[in-house]
């Protein structure tokens, strides 16, 4: 049962350091014989992940379990689409037509009504503890799909400003940036120099690190180096991060709204291969008119999300890109005095897509209203299980932090093994 | 209680000055332990410059200034290190930086929400400057409750993680004991053998019973805590429950009385009271460590305090202790606990030992020198028989855990009832006390009522005596006699209701007996069951304890293994080390041979191909000559043919005219004919046989001819067997050098990699330093230091006080008063300065609540150094900052030199200077930019950022 750490005989090298002697390796191995670790770590190399957090508790009866004709129902139909005999919400009508690149979890219980508990389960996998800090799931996919040699950062989250604390003990280069559409700081060269004065100094310093690392060098030091040159590279892509480059046709494809130009950017981001990146969609909280509020609501959702979704199946990215559309609860299929639902965490949906999850898959089922699990149910630590499955990952392995040994997620829950590939 | 201390500590230092006498110093314990047990190679210790970058570092948190270094550099007299070493201890700036350090290890970067960092840390400098013993400072800061003003930063620990008792429990684990709990809070720890539920709940016992108080958000928070609540616990994989009572990390539970509800608070919980129990569970942890420090206790900061130095602990992680995570070397971590305990746990004498020992002046750079490895062979040899023995000895140590288990097991469930008792007969206690207060109550109530009836049936009485006197004396009153009856009816009415009262009253006063006889029955009945289960909980605190004695052993033995595992996987890396490099010269020796051999078979390729084709030439021209001699051969045997013919002609004309001549006679015009026709042919007969000879010399030139070119022929075809023979030899022998070089190269990739691991070994083993990075304070002011900003606030500083308050001219050679003048303006300029120092806090610190010495590398921090307006402004030349300086100087060599020393603390080397030369003729008429390049790109180079 236990994993034993080499103790004092092995050197703890970090993830890093190992994938990156794994893919020298596999330069090599490629000729001849491909090992297997060398294929899984090129596996989960290319994979990428985007959130789309639909922020106050979206309701799972407008979306992805409707449940017409029904006392808890409301007044929506259910639409056929994509999938033969899967149907959603006919506020989804364009999302409809790519739910054969999507899957729904249907059997959700996260037992919480509370929105601070509801989005800390959601994004870390587990309950919120006193005394305990965890990463996000950002920051554990930042970390575990670093690409060593891109000056990105791993963990994006749309809109926002700053690098923000969610990453624990992982450090604060896991955590997410908040991009609002204009460069990081700092990433225009100094006014006083050229790029050719600038070559000439950082020449200086590789030369004075050369010397001194000739002598002796270990992970740290090549980390400090390489974050010099990350820099550089940076300097050199601050334009990823203006939305603005992307062509009118897409803006208007997209819709000029905020959360129409989130979804543009965040292709712009996953096309440049950022692991990890989190929109959001707010004004789910309905506890009045509920019905009004989702019609506007997933009005706005349905068609940059659906475009969104159509981009990256056409661009090839929905192989290696996880897609996930979470919230931090669902709503009651009880329907309140004033037309509205309120919190809700015993049975309500997720839907997911893209990496190595099946397409076109429902997993779990409630009853015939809405108002248990009848079939597969699952909580918040078997989804986060399952969504670092999905791009590849180990989740009952660990992180090795400075010889502290921490899981990856909760070791008491596990994946849903039949929904990936 | 504070007086218990220092007696306490007064005993200590008692023993240990004796204990100190008869022992030759730490230091020299130190380095026999480390040498005697060192398995590779050893660094050399450091020079000068290197020494006061690193002690100014680990001392002041910055790199010495320039003239500190050459000061330090330049000092001639023996011992200087030592002396440099006593001299920092005790400067103000070293007090300051390790309250930083305490600050940080304790609090790791939390504050300000109810006490101010700034305080916590004067608090910390305080207890520096007067080396306060640490048991007694941690004593201090885990009883703190925020009410004792004198001391009220010290309740910063527990305010400012809100009095969360998980919070609490893993970081007092963490940060006092040496052990991180908290993956044991659900279960016994996944992944480590020796951390388990209990532990962590025993440590939990101390806080579950604390809460942050403070109903007046204006007022300061306070700690309260109440009298009831358990440390229970349930395991989510096996459902195992328990209960423990407090108990430290490595110490044994203690024992507690159960008081029973009404004996429980001095003040009583109430609303917006803070209520104080009689038995304070944060007072028990806070004595535990006052009197009787558990080793764990003196280990974590012996530890501690030497990874303080040494950048590593002798345990690292430093809170993650545990048998699977041993110390490099036992024996250097118990003489450092022991000492630091002995020596009355104080920090700055351990601190000084340490930095004298020859451990902590070790470079970086580790010697190639070999050990002898026949001995490294013996060693793993034995070590891994010990191994081996060890694990024997385990398992029967698990068999007799396991057993202890099952009578631990059975005693927890014997005691469960009697528990379940104590409960009910608590609950009863309870009510009996509401019971009683109620009883009291209304016995109080009517008790006043009958004491102010009484008074008013005596008033009446009163009233009625001299009412009748007045109508006995003053007859035929008749309204004097109307109220005299008024007055009896009162009277009568009241004493009715008086002897009413006192009815009730009685009864009251009866209730109020039962209630207090029920409740000292059930006080009593309580008293015989918390009697009854004392046994039990004894028993089970007894089993407990023998069950933790026992995983002490079973850890112990654990730890030996895995020590002697760590060390033959370093005896073996060396041994590995060794072979490698036996089998590079092999193959190196193999490589040259083999290209030895593709030499010479290049060469000997080379002249065959020469001779190939000399031979060539030669059959062209035998070929040719054949060819030639042919053709003549043939036109000499054509002309022969001709002569032939035409002879044969002659001869038939001649039998034609011998014929016609014997049919004719004598003929004469006929004999003429024949005449001629004969001379002609015997002309002919004779040409054809000069023809003849001819054909025939001809045949035999031929045939020579011919019979050479077939041997120049044969010749030559063997050459080209030979070449092709010799291709393919120098093919081999090509692939033989590839193949050769591959392997070399394998092997020196190996050799890299085993050497890396010797390297690191060393380190971890306390042979040769580490390359650590700087912290961020470190980083910030070194920064400040290096580029002059920091001279600069000093020079401004020292102005302002000095015109403020004009030195004397008296006092103009006052040495005392300049010093003192100085200091003070370095004091302001570190406080002028703090504002930019935050900014590499908040760039280069980890998260507040993470444990802060992790290292990261940012691109946010790159682009910091790279583009950002506080480094561009700091590098710009400003009067007498840095670059100024540099922009200044003519000659190239004290400009490098300059440079190097500010930046780097050390002289350049000649190819240094020579580069910073070349730099600023590159950039010609640009100096003042140029410097601020170099001085950009060693400020952001590794040797700065790191210690070594």
């Amino acid at each position: 049962m236990k994993q034993r750490k080499a103790c004092n005989s092995d050197h703890h090298l970090s993830e890093r350091r190992k994938f990156l002697g794994l893919l020298a390796g596999g330069a090599l191995a490629l000729n001849g014989s491909r090992s297997q670790t060398v294929a899984s770590e090129l596996k989960k190399q290319n994979k990428r992940v985007l959130v789309v957090f639909l922020a106050g508790g979206v309701s799972q009866l407008e979306t992805w379990d409707p449940k017409p004709k029904t006392d808890t129902g409301g007044p929506f139909r259910a639409i056929p689409t994509a999938v033969t005999g899967v149907h959603i919400s006919e506020l989804l009508p364009k999302t409809a037509l790519h739910m054969d690149k999507l899957s729904i979890i249907r059997g959700l219980n996260t037992n919480n009504g509370d929105h601070g508990k509801g989005s800390y389960q959601m994004q870390y996998g587990r309950n919120q503890m006193p005394g305990v800090t965890i990463p996000h799931l950002g920051a554990v996919c930042a970390r575990s799909l670093e690409r060593p040699t891109s000056p990105l950062p791993g963990n994006i989250r749309i809109p926002g400003g700053g690098r923000s604390s969610n990453s624990a003990y992982l450090g604060p280069k896991y955590g997410s940036i908040g991009v609002d559409g204009k460069p990081p700081a700092n990433s225009s060269r100094h006014a006083s120099l050229t790029p050719e004065i600038d070559a000439m100094r950082n020449e200086f310093r590789r030369k004075a690190n050369e010397r001194f690392l000739g002598q002796r060098s270990n992970t740290e030091t090549e980390v400090y180096t390489q974050s010099y040159e990350q820099a550089l590279g940076l300097m050199e892509k601050r334009d990823v991060f203006d939305v603005n480059q992307e062509p009118t046709k897409d803006h208007e494809r997209y819709g000029k709204h905020d959360f129409g130009q989130h979804c543009l950017m965040a292709r712009r981001l996953l096309e440049n291969d950022v692991p990890f990146v989190q929109i959001e969609h707010r004004n789910y909280d309905t506890h009045n008119e509920n019905f009004n509020f989702h019609l506007e609501q997933l009005g706005e959702f349905d068609t940059p999300f659906a475009t969104l979704i159509g981009d990256l199946h056409d661009r090839g990215l929905m192989e290696s890109t996880l897609v996930i559309v979470m919230s931090e609860f669902g709503r009651t299929p009880k329907i309140n005095v004033r037309y509205g639902r309120d919190h809700w965490g015993k049975a309500w949906s997720v839907c997911l897509g893209g990496a190595l999850v099946k397409p076109g898959a429902v997993v779990g089922m409630t009853n015939k209203n809405g108002t248990e699990v009848i079939e597969r149910e699952v909580d918040h630590g078997d989804l986060f299980h399952t969504y670092l499955s999905a791009v590849g990952l180990d989740s009952m392995s660990s992180f090795d932090v400075g010889g502290r040994e921490f899981p990856l997620a909760d070791p008491a829950r596990g994946a849903i093994s039949e929904l990936i590939m | 209680m504070r007086h218990a201390y220092s007696i306490w500590f007064l005993i200590a230092c008692i023993c240990s000055a004796n204990l100190f006498a008869q022992k030759p110093p730490l230091h020299t314990e130190i380095d026999k332990i480390i040498l005697d047990e060192s398995v590779g190679p050893v660094a050399a210790v450091v020079d000068d410059a290197k020494f006061i970058r690193r002690l100014s570092l680990d001392l002041f948190g910055r790199i010495p200034t320039r003239s500190e270094l050459d000061q330090f550099v330049a000092d001639q007299s023996p011992n200087k290190r030592e002396h440099f070493v006593d001299q920092y201890l005790n400067d103000a700036e070293c007090h300051d930086y390790l309250s930083v350090v305490l600050d940080v290890m304790l609090m790791e970067r939390r504050g300000n929400k109810h006490v101010k960092s700034d305080e916590f840390r004067v608090y910390l400098k305080k207890a520096i400057e007067q080396d306060k013993p640490l048991n007694v400072l941690a004593s201090e800061i885990l009883a703190a409750d925020g009410t004792d003003e004198r001391i009220r930063p010290a309740a910063a620990f527990y305010l400012e993680r809100d009095v969360e008792p998980h919070l609490l429990t893993r970081d007092t684990g963490r940060i006092f004991f040496g052990v991180d709990l908290q993956c044991a809070q659900c279960h016994n720890h996944p992944l480590i053998d020796d951390y388990l539920q209990q532990d962590y709940y025993g440590l939990h016992a101390f806080y579950v019973r604390s809460k942050l108080f403070q109903p007046d958000k204006k007022k300061p928070a306070l700690i309260a805590e109440s009298a009831t609540g358990e440390a229970n616990f349930k395991s989510v994989f096996t459902d195992r429950e328990g209960v423990i009572g407090g108990r430290v990390p490595g110490g044994t539970e203690l024992a507690e009385v159960s008081l029973k509800p009404g004996d429980q608070y001095s003040v009583m919980p109430a609303k917006n009271v803070r209520q104080i129990p009689r038995l304070s569970r944060l007072s028990m942890l806070s004595e535990n460590i006052a009197k009787s420090p558990s080793p764990a206790f003196a280990r974590n900061f012996a530890n501690r305090i030497w990874a303080m130095m040494m950048k590593r602990g002798v345990v690292e992680p430093v809170d993650v202790h545990h048998s699977d995570n041993p110390p490099v070397s036992p024996k250097l971590m118990a003489l450092l606990s022991k000492s630091f305990a002995d020596g009355g746990y104080r920090i700055k004498p351990l601190l000084r030992e340490i930095a004298f020992s020859n451990a902590y002046q070790r470079s970086h750079i580790l010697p190639s020198l070999q050990p002898d490895l026949e001995q490294a062979r013996m060693k793993a040899e034995e070590l891994k028989k010990h191994q081996e023995k060890l694990a024997t000895e385990l398992a029967g140590e698990q068999k007799q855990i396991d057993a202890t288990i099952e009578g631990f097991d059975k005693a927890v469930a014997a005691a469960k009832p009697i528990r379940a008792e104590v409960q009910a007969s608590f609950k009863k206690v309870e009510a009996a006390l509401t019971a009683r207060t109620t009883a009291e109550a209304k016995r109080n109530a009517v008790q006043k009522q009958h004491d102010e009836q009484q008074a008013k049936l005596k008033l009446l009485r009163d009233a009625q005596a001299k009412t009748k006197a007045a109508v006995d004396g003053i007859k035929d009153d008749k309204d004097l006699a109307a109220a005299l009856v008024t007055i009896n009816n009162r009277t009568d009415a009241a004493s009715k209701a008086a002897a009413q009262t006192e009815e009730q009253l009685k009864k009251e006063q009866a209730a109020f007996a039962t209630a207090e006889n029920t409740l000292k029955a059930a006080q009593v009945a309580a008293d015989a069951v918390i009697a009854a289960l004392k046994p039990h909980d004894d028993k089970i605190r007894t089993l407990r304890n023998q069950l933790f004695d026992s995983r002490a052993k079973v850890s112990s033995v654990r730890e030996q293994v895995n020590i002697a595992k760590a060390k033959v996987s370093a005896l073996e890396s060396l041994l590995v080390f060794d072979m490698l490099k036996v089998k590079m010269s092999v193959e190196n020796e193999k490589r040259s041979s083999v290209e030895k051999l593709l030499q010479e078979k290049t060469n000997l390729l080379t002249k065959l191909i020469v001779d190939l084709k000399k031979q060539q030439t030669e059959a062209d021209v035998a070929n040719k000559y054949v060819t030639q001699q042919q053709q003549v051969v043939t036109s000499s045997r054509a002309k022969l043919k001709t002569i032939s013919d035409t002879a044969s002609k002659l001869q038939k004309s001649l039998g034609e005219a011998n014929a016609a001549l014997k049919t004719l006679g004598a003929d004469e015009q006929l004999q003429q004919a024949i005449k001629l026709i004969s001379e002609s042919k015997q002309r002919v007969e004779q040409q054809s046989g000069e023809a003849q000879k001819l054909v025939m010399a001809n045949e035999a030139m031929l045939k020579l001819l011919t019979e050479t070119a077939t041997s120049v022929n044969q010749a030559h075809e063997k050459s080209k067997q030979i070449v092709a023979s010799v291709e393919k030899q120098l093919t081999a022998a090509k692939s033989q050098v590839a193949t050769s070089i591959q392997a070399i190269e394998s092997l020196r990739s190996q050799i890299d990699s085993q050497w890396k691991s010797i390297v690191d070994d060393s380190s971890r083993r306390f042979a040769s330093a580490d390359l650590t990075h700087l912290s961020p304070e470190q980083l910030g002011w070194s920064l400040m230091i290096a580029t002059g900003v920091y001279d600069r606030q000093v020079t401004a500083e020292l102005a302002k006080i000095n015109k403020a308050q004009p030195l004397p001219k008296e006092s103009a050679n006052d040495t005392q008063l300049i010093a003192q003048r100085q200091k003070q303006a370095h004091q302001n300029a570190k406080a002028a300065l703090l504002g930019s120092l935050k900014s590499f806090i908040s760039l280069y610190g980890l998260s507040p609540g993470e444990p802060q010495n992790e290292f990261f590398a940012t691109t946010e921090q790159s682009l910091f150094v790279a583009n950002g307006s506080v480094i561009q402004s700091w590098l710009n030349p400003s009067s007498g900052n840095l670059t100024d300086r540099l922009a200044k100087e003519q000659d190239h060599t004290v400009l490098a030199t300059d440079l190097y020393k500010s930046v780097l603390c050390r002289r350049p080397t000649e190819t240094e200077v020579r580069e910073v030369g070349e730099y600023l003729k590159r950039r010609g008429e640009a100096k003042s930019q140029a410097v601020q390049e170099l001085a950009w790109g060693l400020i952001s180079s590794a040797e700065f950022r790191f210690r070594h």
